[in-house]
């Protein structure tokens, strides 16, 4: 299943944002909003969205958005967003500077539902990103805490919000394991065995070159246990 | 006998609707202080929305109302602002919307 395109609005009148998240999100787009130049910047590096929505005039004492189009087209980061300018103003000398700062589109007010939605669709289309497929699976690395659930003379059971596969070598710092003269052990995931709720692993892990003293301190352990 | 306007507009935006017509309410309201203080610089703005937002939930003429208004303000012709204003307040009274 494909993953909602994000769409992030620039507009201060409130009536023309709820018109168009109610297009866009009935289209299956997901929407964010901004009413200041303030907000939109900072939803702009939250969201890292697919395409924005700028209205060209915002506010009475607003600068028109020609600058921010410049910025944005500037930045190694946000270039590739398409840019929509709406407007109730047909200037022609504004949308041609407009255009050349790299507007994607300009959409006159009021919006006409089906032309807009057909140019949001065909532009996001021509800005999709391929789908990346690694022939050899790229390895990642990752740190997350976690609790020992369990532990016998050659494994250990550790809840964490990680699922392991198979085989792989962890790295665990752990008090405990250190106080039963684990130093050297090795740690290989065995299985996923269990999902504990949402997000929440029970990993079971190979323990590996466990000494005779690390094993007899482990026996002390559950004796001290079930002798409670 | 003052005459219904009936507008038609999209069962999609039913539930915005409401407010919308609302919003407008509040324009109007603000629209007699404006007046009042020959403002045009105010209402030449709620007119610009409105030439907008209005036509894009489908009610036509009254965005050309608010086209008519904003021209009006931005040239400061008074008798025209206050017949612009007079048929923003109208079609207010007036109108209907049937969801189709």
């Amino acid at each position: 299943m494909k993953s909602k395109k994000h769409i992030l609005i620039l507009e201060d009148d409130i009536d023309i944002i709820k018109f168009l998240v109610k297009v866009l999100e009935n289209t299956g787009y997901a929407t964010h909003y901004a009413t200041s130049l303030t907000d939109f910047n900072s939803l702009l590096k939250d969201i890292g969205p697919h395409l924005l929505i700028i209205d060209f005039k915002l506010g009475r004492n607003t600068s028109n958005p020609i600058h921010l189009i410049e910025k944005l087209k500037n930045s190694s980061s946000y270039k590739s967003i398409p840019i929509f300018l709406i407007s109730g103003s047909l200037n022609k000398k504004i949308i041609t500077m407009a255009t050349q700062l790299g507007a994607d589109e300009f959409i006159p007010k009021p919006i006409q539902t089906n032309i807009f939605l057909q140019k949001i669709k065909k532009s996001l289309k021509l800005h999709e990103l391929p789908e990346i497929i690694f022939d050899k699976p790229k390895t990642v690395q990752c740190q997350s805490s976690g609790d020992i659930a369990q532990i016998s003379e050659s494994s250990l059971r550790i809840k964490g919000p990680v699922k392991f596969s198979t085989g792989v070598e962890l790295k665990i710092k752990s008090s405990l394991l250190i106080n039963l003269g684990c130093q050297v052990c090795r740690y290989h995931t065995q299985s996923s065995d269990r999902v504990l709720g949402p997000g929440l692993y029970l990993n079971e892990i190979r323990m590996i070159g466990v000494k005779e003293e690390t094993t007899k301190n482990i026996r002390l352990i559950k004796a001290t246990i079930n002798n409670k | 006998m003052t005459e219904i306007i009936i507008v038609q507009i999209d069962a999609d935006l039913e539930d915005i609707v409401p407010s919308f017509l609302e919003n407008r309410k509040k324009d109007l309201e603000q629209i007699e202080i404006f007046l009042k203080e020959k403002d045009w610089g105010h209402i030449e703005s709620i007119a610009h929305k409105l030439a907008g937002n209005a036509g894009s939930y489908g009610f036509n003429e009254l965005g050309e109302i608010g086209i008519k208004l904003e021209e009006a303000c931005q040239q400061a012709q008074f008798e025209e602002i206050k017949k612009y204003c007079d048929q923003y307040y109208q079609y207010m009274d007036n109108v209907k919307v049937e969801y189709k």
